[in-house]
């Protein structure tokens, strides 16, 4: 068969697009690393021979154990949240016969398609108004909603797909409803749970534009702690300290694909 | 009605309570002070606050200036992100996994460590103009940060996966057949991609536009960083005011813009992909 | 002996419709009876309840000499096959198979000793290690019944377990899963709206409507002395002749139809409108020779070939319509035949006076 020119062309233009869209998006992740290893102050990727001066200095940056286990405890906490919220919310909206369903879940999703900053802003006046002035509780609360829309969008999809007569399969077997659920639908939607649990995860681990209303000089999430530093003293010590978080989602992501297999999660 | 799957299930309905109690405590009413707040001033309701601020010509530069930096990032990243979302489609097993990590880690890691690396890459000394100028392409550094050039590499950098991702998952369950029988149906290739692949893979586009071109206007840390202050689009507009100025009005009418902007986009575009899967 | 599920009273409403109408039925241990019904006609939800996956509103339901009141869907022992089998897909075929044992805490050498022995029933013990997405649909049928099974049930459900596969398939599976059910002397419940399987399967079968059983028969009775017009129609097919009842004496009836008189054997009065039925394989052609025999002349409309037989239509005023099977190698010719059928083979059914 003859191939015409033009299909050719095309398939050639799409593997360079591809090929360059890779190497542009990899590439402050490379430099990045590579800055960290290098020996010199100033910032250039290494000619030779590698260091790990600034990874020994990573240990003594002012604030950043606090920093880290705040964003780990807001974002455990807003994951477990809303894990349970997003399960109970998605099986209402694919499962029950209300009207209104379908202005639910976009309610519930929506936050995701709104300007951060903005929402960040509403919530500093909102509590504000109500008297809350403590940072910790503030966090923990905004970031459920940063977190919800995530697990609220993969179980909706998983849901849809979900064979509800499973459990009561479970049931005549011998487990009780809430047993049921927990041996059956959960390892089923685990592909979801883990999707939306991660995805989730990391936006809260990363936020900024929202955290910024509402941390103050005692609770600053990771996020803020690094812009900090980047304003303060801009030495490759924070080259090593993105490197070691380049390499923490690279874990998330990893264990991602162990249990659920990239190529699903990119459905997201 | 068929089996057990259909059976009423009468009160299943409050188990979306909690979650909607939650977002409505968290989520709406705090958007709803927000627009009180910009709505309110000297003592009563007054539209003053929007008149200050739709009043002023800087006002709507800042404006026009958001929309044309996400303008202008769609753009590119549209170009970049079809051509190789169908590339990437094509892909099979173990190089698909990999390249799709590619994609995934980007997406997933802190977008302060991305610009981090775009402030190494993009500073006169840094390693764009050190290859530039090794390459022989120019023999004086170029001035990349703190320009609008700078800006739109690194916002493009951040959003780029947004546009393949969405792409990618509408292409790949596309039935290779379907060009096939266009063209033995006579169609040539241009015709082909123009009336087969282009209207099939319109979800998608849509999708990844709208994704990318509502997260680009809100973008604040990667206009912060590589522009600084003194360029302000609207989401820098409202942290100046709520952050520098202690002007709440001013920041929550500057708030109250962009998320009319931002809902317009998810509206328009919820619009836009009902006709794209209603066009044959 | 009393019966080994008894179900006494059962109403169950959903929102304003009666799903479930005052519903009573014994069940015998080792029976195998059908609820045989259209869609809508409250089998499945009869079904759902026995099981305890559904709160009856009204009535008792006991197994074995045991109310199951509210007793919940887990405590039952109730074995349940459903329609598109419910397998679980994060579970090997043993996984699933061994499903209800795991609940009921059994040791795990017995789990898989009974896991084997009934793989080894269904003859599935080389898949034992499969996912059930790797299974045909026969395959995953056998894992289902092998998996309600496996707990000992005292009482197994059977929703439309055939439903899903292919014509041949299906009745290869039906003689297996009656020689399975007989051999373990199991009682069972099978839900279907297919009559065919009806009839092949059941000891006894009941005919469902509007959630009130119309006939609790045997399959020989239901389709040869169906009980209401309904099972008439939802079970075989037959001629049908709306007449009014001219003559009755001693049992004997004529009635008045379309096409002319037919006599049939029953109690009505004279005037009475009713209508007559007649299955397609008790009619012969021929004139009715004597007074055990009675027939019309069949204006004919068109012939259908079915290999094992033929089948002649006729055409009759609105309402009415006549089936006649004869061998395949009739030859038929002309447009009106005679037919005959003996007389009390005519059933009759008064027909309700639209006031």
């Amino acid at each position: 068969m003859r191939r015409p020119l033009l299909p050719l062309l095309g398939l050639a233009l799409a593997w360079i697009m591809l090929a360059a869209s890779v190497i542009f998006l990899l590439a402050p992740l490379v430099v990045t690393v590579g800055v960290s290893l290098s020996p010199s102050p100033v910032f250039q990727l290494p000619q030779g021979e590698l260091s790990w001066r600034w990874y020994a200095r990573v240990g003594r940056l002012e604030g950043l154990l606090p920093a880290v286990l705040l964003s780990l405890q807001v974002a455990a906490f807003a994951t477990a949240a809303s894990l349970v919220l997003g399960t109970l919310a998605a099986i209402a909206v694919v499962r029950g016969q209300f009207p209104g369903r379908e202005a639910i879940a976009t309610f519930l999703v929506s936050p995701l398609m709104l300007p951060g900053l903005v929402i960040g802003l509403a919530m500093l006046q909102y509590f504000r108004a109500l008297g809350l002035r403590e940072a910790l509780p503030s966090l923990l609360l905004a970031h459920v909603i940063i977190v919800l829309p995530y697990v609220m969008r993969t179980l909706v999809a998983g849901l849809a797909l979900f064979d509800f007569a499973l459990i009561d399969a479970a049931r005549t077997l011998g487990l009780s409803y809430p047993r049921a659920v927990l041996r059956v639908m959960v390892p089923v939607l685990a592909p979801s749970f883990i999707t939306g649990g991660l995805f989730g995860f990391l936006a809260s681990f990363d936020n900024y534009p929202i955290s910024i209303f509402l941390t103050d000089v005692y609770h600053r999430t990771l996020p803020i702690q690094l812009l900090q530093y980047l304003g303060e003293s801009p030495d490759p010590t924070i080259a090593a300290v993105s490197t070691l978080i380049i390499a923490l989602t690279l874990l998330v992501l990893f264990i991602g694909d162990r249990m659920v297999g990239l190529s699903r999660m990119a459905g997201v | 009605m068929r089996g057990a799957a259909r059976l009423p299930s009468p009160g299943i309905g409050w188990l979306a309570l909690p979650a909607c109690a939650v977002a409505a405590l968290l989520f709406a009413l705090p958007l709803l002070l927000l627009l009180a707040v910009s709505l309110h001033g000297d003592g009563g309701w007054t539209l003053r606050g929007y008149a200050r601020f739709l009043g002023a010509a800087y006002s709507w530069q800042v404006i026009g200036r958001t929309l044309a930096l996400a303008f202008w990032t769609t753009l590119i990243c549209l170009a970049l992100g079809y051509p190789a979302a169908f590339a990437l489609a094509r892909t099979r097993g173990a190089v698909q996994s990999l390249l799709i990590a590619a994609l995934l880690l980007p997406l997933s890691l802190s977008v302060i460590v991305k610009a981090f690396g775009w402030t190494v890459l993009l500073r006169g000394n840094g390693v764009v103009n050190r290859l530039l100028m090794a390459s022989g392409l120019t023999d004086a550094p170029l001035r990349l940060l703190f320009t609008e050039a700078g800006l739109l590499i690194g916002i493009t950098n951040i959003f780029l996966p947004f546009m393949i991702l969405p792409i990618f998952t509408v292409v790949r369950q596309i039935d290779p057949r379907l060009g096939d029988a266009a063209t033995t149906l006579g169609g040539g290739p241009w015709h082909n991609f123009v009336r087969v692949t282009l209207p099939l893979t319109l979800p998608g586009v849509v999708a990844g536009v709208t994704l990318v071109f509502s997260l680009s206007i809100a973008a604040y840390v990667i206009p912060n960083l590589l522009m600084g202050d003194r360029y302000q689009t609207l989401s820098t507009t409202i942290a100046t005011a709520f952050l520098y100025l202690q002007d709440p009005q001013r920041g929550s009418v500057a708030g109250v813009v962009l998320l009319a902007l931002s809902l317009a986009v998810v509206v328009g575009s919820a619009w836009l992909a009902r006709r794209a899967r209603a066009t044959p | 002996m009393g019966a080994h599920l008894d179900i006494r009273g059962v109403s169950k409403r959903f929102r304003q419709s009666t799903v479930l109408d005052d519903l009573s039925l014994s069940v015998g241990q080792g029976e195998f009876l059908s609820l045989l019904g259209p869609s809508g006609c409250g089998k499945t939800t009869l079904l759902r309840i026995l099981a305890g996956l559904l709160a009856p509103d009204a009535g008792r339901v006991t197994l074995a000499g045991q109310d199951l009141g509210r007793l919940p869907a887990h405590r039952r022992n109730v074995g349940v096959v459903f329609q598109n089998y419910a397998l679980f897909p994060h579970l090997t075929v043993a996984g699933n198979v061994g499903f209800g044992l795991r609940a009921r805490g059994v040791a795990r050498a017995q789990i898989e000793a009974r896991v084997s022995e009934l793989l080894e029933m269904v003859r599935l013990a080389p898949l034992a290690g499969r996912a059930i997405t790797q299974l045909s649909g026969g395959q995953q049928q056998r894992v289902a019944m092998a998996r309600a099974l496996a707990v000992n049930p005292a009482l197994i459900l059977l929703d439309e377990p055939l439903s899903a596969l292919d014509r041949k398939l299906r009745e290869t599976m039906q003689v297996e899963l009656r020689a399975l059910l007989r051999q373990l002397g199991m009682t069972a419940i099978f839900v279907t709206h297919d009559q065919e399987e009806a009839l092949a399967l059941s000891d006894r079968i009941a005919v469902m409507n509007a959630g009130r059983i119309e006939q609790l028969a045997t399959p020989e009775d239901i389709y040869s002395r169906p009980a209401t017009p309904f099972v008439l129609d939802f079970v075989g097919q037959s001629t049908l002749l709306h007449g009014v009842v001219v003559e009755a004496a001693e049992g004997f009836l004529t009635l008045h139809t379309a096409a002319g008189p037919v006599r049939a054997v029953g109690h009505f009065a004279r005037g009475a409108r009713v209508l007559a039925a007649v299955r397609p394989e008790r009619i012969a052609p021929g004139p009715a020779s004597d007074a055990a025999w009675t027939g019309i002349t069949l204006p004919l409309q068109a012939q259908t070939f079915l290999g094992s037989r033929r089948l002649l239509h006729g055409r009759l005023p609105a309402g009415d319509r006549a089936l006649v099977e004869v061998p395949p190698e009739t030859e038929i010719s002309g447009d009106a035949l005679p037919i005959r059928w003996r007389v009390s083979d005519t059933l009759v059914y008064p027909v309700p006076e639209v006031a």
